[in-house]
């Protein structure tokens, strides 16, 4: 039951940040590129409670964008369950203080994403990919990266993400 | 089933990984269209309104505030005259901005002004959404235009439409073609989005022009087999490259448009009508 008070609350955090990304941040565009506030709130939840929440919010979140957008129906949700599947799946592994470690996870999704794409991109020829050495991926890693720390702490205000799960260590067995 | 559930149970991550994976896959083969974009779009609107009206009220606050201050200072009329001078200038842009915009309207009777009230989540496409949808007699596929420098400059045009708004496609996507003339020299060409998202690529020009260009030549709409009218300007050349085949030469075309930026555009009515 825990569990999936923690799913839906980042799902709804997620899926807000998605809409806010449409509207507002659109004002704190560096050179047309916004940070993807989505991605990075997946992944700091899954980074602190593991890959079910992750992935379900990275999910829904990514549906609701492709819906508003002109990419394909799908593309943006699996990227963002790629990410928050494989941040949560690391849950636990690092630890670091409250800057570098939400700074470092937001850049690593950016780039589980990217890569996701990149290689959706490559089966599918008009989806435009990302480029991992193109400006528009440096910028929005790096607008991720900074944006991390900020959001770390105004997730940390919400009762349901702030419990931490029990640690896991490399190799150790999920629990049922 | 009695081996499937706690294996399902053991695994619900992977499990739950795998059925998302799929999910999205199946989703991306199907391509269907976006169902939910008139309500979310429709949210788009509310937040867009909200913060303009936060905005604009945390600015008229702390405007009165500086008036206030400054109505104690000695220094306050030189501020005040700098405050209204910066203004009138904004109003008389913004006057301008709007004048070209009625005249825009003015020019083709067929046309709809529109407000952008949201943008593409992410930052692959470059799509915009307006206020403006099928009751407002927007359909899919017609033109979008907005001034830019006293110009009617292309933006895009229509992707989706919902009851009150509509998607947008502008022509800097990968995916939009616009077929395209030289002004000057008429030379035509067929222009398409760059994958960067910033400049424009004039494919199929014929290279006996190469030697007629100059850098800044204008670049319009030819309405040669395209969704697009004739005679609608779309940028300015600033770079020459010769063709992968040599038959032809490829130009690289700045846009009129800041796409960045753009807030008021107007949607010509050139798709086809059912009622004709």
């Amino acid at each position: 039951m825990g569990e999936f008070r923690v799913t839906a609350a980042t799902t709804l955090i997620a899926v807000a940040a998605s809409v806010l990304s449409s509207t507002l941040l659109s004002w704190v565009a560096v050179a047309g590129v916004k940070p993807d506030l989505a991605l990075v709130v997946v992944a700091l939840v899954a980074m602190r409670q593991g890959s079910m929440p992750g992935q379900v919010a990275g999910f829904a979140s990514g549906l609701l964008a492709d819906t508003i957008s002109v990419a394909p129906l799908g593309m943006t949700a699996m990227g963002r369950t790629v990410a928050g599947y494989l941040i949560g799946r690391m849950a636990g592994l690092v630890s670091a203080d409250w800057v570098l470690l939400p700074t470092l996870t937001a850049i690593v999704a950016t780039v589980f994403k990217a890569l996701t794409v990149t290689v959706l991109a490559l089966a599918i020829p008009w989806i435009p990919g990302y480029g991992i050495a193109a400006p528009a991926f440096l910028i929005e890693a790096a607008l991720n990266g900074v944006s991390a720390p900020a959001l770390y702490v105004l997730l940390s205000l919400v009762p349901r993400l702030k419990e931490r799960p029990a640690r896991r260590t490399l190799g150790a067995k999920l629990r049922p | 089933m009695t081996t499937v559930r706690p294996f399902v149970s053991r695994r619900r991550s992977g499990v739950t990984f795998a059925v998302l994976m799929v999910s999205s896959l199946v989703l991306i083969g199907l391509n269907p269209s976006s169902g939910g974009f008139g309500v979310l779009a429709l949210a788009q609107a509310g937040i867009g309104s909200a913060s303009r009206w936060v905005v604009d009220s945390a600015v008229a606050v702390g405007e009165l505030r500086r008036s206030r201050a400054e109505a104690r200072a000695l220094r306050a009329e030189l501020e005040q005259v700098q405050q209204r001078v910066r203004r009138a200038a904004r109003l008389e842009a913004e006057n301008l901005r709007l004048r070209t915009l009625l005249d825009l309207t003015r020019a083709a009777p067929a046309s709809i002004p529109a407000e952008v009230i949201g943008r593409d989540p992410g930052n692959l496409f470059r799509t915009v959404t307006i206020n403006r949808g099928r009751r407002h007699g927007v359909r899919v596929d017609d033109t979008v235009v907005a001034s830019a420098g006293g110009f009617q400059a292309l933006v895009g045009k229509i992707e989706s439409v919902s009851s009150l708004t509509a998607m947008v496609r502008p022509i800097l996507d990968s995916s939009s073609y616009v077929a395209a003339r030289l002004e000057r020299t008429e030379h035509d060409g067929l222009i398409e989005g760059d994958r960067a998202g910033r400049r424009l690529i004039m494919r199929w020009v014929d290279p006996i022009a190469a030697g007629d260009l100059e850098a800044g030549d204008l670049v319009i709409t030819s309405g040669l087999r395209s969704l697009y009218p004739r005679g609608v300007y779309v940028g300015r050349t600033v770079e020459q490259r010769a063709g992968e085949d040599r038959s032809s030469i490829v130009l690289i075309v700045e846009p009129l448009i800041d796409f960045d930026r753009i807030d008021y555009l107007v949607v010509l009515a050139t798709a086809e009508r059912p009622d004709g």
